[in-house]
């Protein structure tokens, strides 16, 4: 056998597994608990945001469920048909690689922070990116984090920050209108979140592994 | 002077038969005060039966008066459910649209090649009892009282509209919810995302 395909061979033998391994991934669905529905939002909706940005993500959530047409519970607001984009795909898997895993773990700090401080009246946010829509004309711009515009309805009072404000509401039942099932505060990604088997191929022969080994992907910042 | 008033009556009649000719291959929007009014060349028509025979495209009464109002003041003489551009940049006038087919709701662009006209699916949306639902008022303190068709088509804004240049995008909206814009090339939708 040529020798580069041999080589070849080997490195997907040897490095492909490392590859794959390190790349958690968590599923999303509408039966989560609502840290994870919330987790799983921020993640496809922000990961390439900044923590204000995350959290200013992660409000507009409780905002909705505070005004109460967009859902009755945290998960039934983040699933509400076409609201948020990447609820319509086909594979809703959170994929964290190495280099997503600052911006994961922002994410959960960026839920238990929303949680602390609560709802901030922004209902409605999107990314020119993606489209500019035009139903944005129809309402009152609040501001700009990374690439997300936020709005209020036409005639609402905008929050003086639109990500953290730094102020944890003292009293629970000024922060968000918390369902029966609302599970907090827990830690979110161990108990709630069941990540998925990955078969690990092993190395088949010793003489194989005295191969030079790629070295493995050092995780890094956010994506985008 | 008789001569060349006759030449000018010959004239203006090629010239009228020509437009009448081009009107009938040409879809069409009529947009009045009551109704809107749909156009389709009978090429067309066969091309969109063959697609799907179930389906068929909004009613102008199913809207409610906040998009009837957003799209027109965004896409004067256009209606949410029918738009008349030539998106490819082909030199001839094509149509996007969006109706129902039995359970499904879809945003099609029907692209014209002259004789033949090829169906391009852009989205397709899965909205029980799509005609009644609930619109969020956009005004703060106003109850959400209005009901109808949520989606509707719109031009590509801004960037997206820059970046394809000739060509039109064809924006789809959910209202107050998701946005999608796609261009079409060689009969096929792509999505337009800035990076």
């Amino acid at each position: 056998m040529n020798k580069m395909a041999l080589f070849f061979i080997v490195q997907v033998i040897l490095v492909g597994p490392v590859h794959f391994a390190i790349a958690a991934r968590y599923a999303c669905g509408p039966n989560d608990s609502a840290d994870q529905c919330l987790l799983c939002n921020c993640y496809h909706e922000a990961r390439g945001e900044k923590f204000d940005g995350k959290v200013g993500v992660t409000k507009v959530v409780l905002s909705r469920l505070e005004a109460k047409n967009y859902g009755n519970s945290i998960c039934g607001v983040v699933y509400k048909k076409y609201q948020f984009q990447w609820t319509a795909m086909k594979d809703r898997t959170m994929v964290v690689k190495p280099r997503d895993q600052k911006s994961f773990e922002d994410c959960k700090e960026a839920v238990e922070v929303s949680k602390k401080e609560g709802a901030n009246g922004v209902l409605y946010f999107m990314n020119p990116e993606t489209a500019a829509t035009g139903w944005a004309k129809k309402l009152k711009k609040c501001g700009v984090i990374g690439r997300h515009h936020f709005y209020v309805k036409s005639g609402g009072i905008c929050p003086e920050k639109l990500g953290t404000n730094g102020k944890p509401s003292k009293n629970r039942a000024q922060r968000v209108a918390i369902p029966p099932n609302y599970s907090s505060p827990r830690p979110i990604a161990k108990p709630s979140v069941k990540p998925i088997a990955i078969p690990i191929v092993k190395p088949i022969s010793n003489e194989e592994n005295r191969l030079p080994r790629k070295p493995a992907r050092q995780p890094g910042k956010g994506t985008n | 002077m008789k001569t060349s008033f006759k030449n000018l009556l010959v004239a203006s009649s090629i010239i009228m038969s020509f437009q009448s000719f081009a009107q009938t291959s040409s879809p069409q929007v009529k947009v009045t005060e009551q109704s809107v009014q749909i156009d389709l060349p009978l090429e067309a028509k066969e091309a969109l039966k063959k697609w799907n025979s179930d389906f068929s495209i909004f009613d102008q009464k199913n809207y409610s008066a906040s998009i009837k109002k957003l799209v027109e003041e965004i896409n004067p003489n256009s209606a949410p459910m029918a738009w008349v551009a030539d998106f490819d940049n082909s030199g001839t006038l094509d149509i996007a649209l969006l109706g129902q087919a039995k359970k499904a709701q879809f945003a099609i662009a029907l692209m014209n090649h002259g004789k033949t006209w090829q169906v391009v699916q852009l989205e397709r949306w899965e909205l029980p009892n799509i005609e009644k639902t609930l619109i969020p008022a956009s005004e703060e303190g106003v109850p959400d009282t209005e009901k109808g068709i949520p989606i509707y088509i719109l031009p590509a804004q801004g960037e997206h509209a820059e970046k394809l240049g000739k060509k039109k995008g064809i924006q789809t909206e959910y209202y107050l919810g998701t946005a999608k814009v796609f261009e079409v090339s060689k009969d096929k939708a792509l999505q337009v995302i800035l990076k």
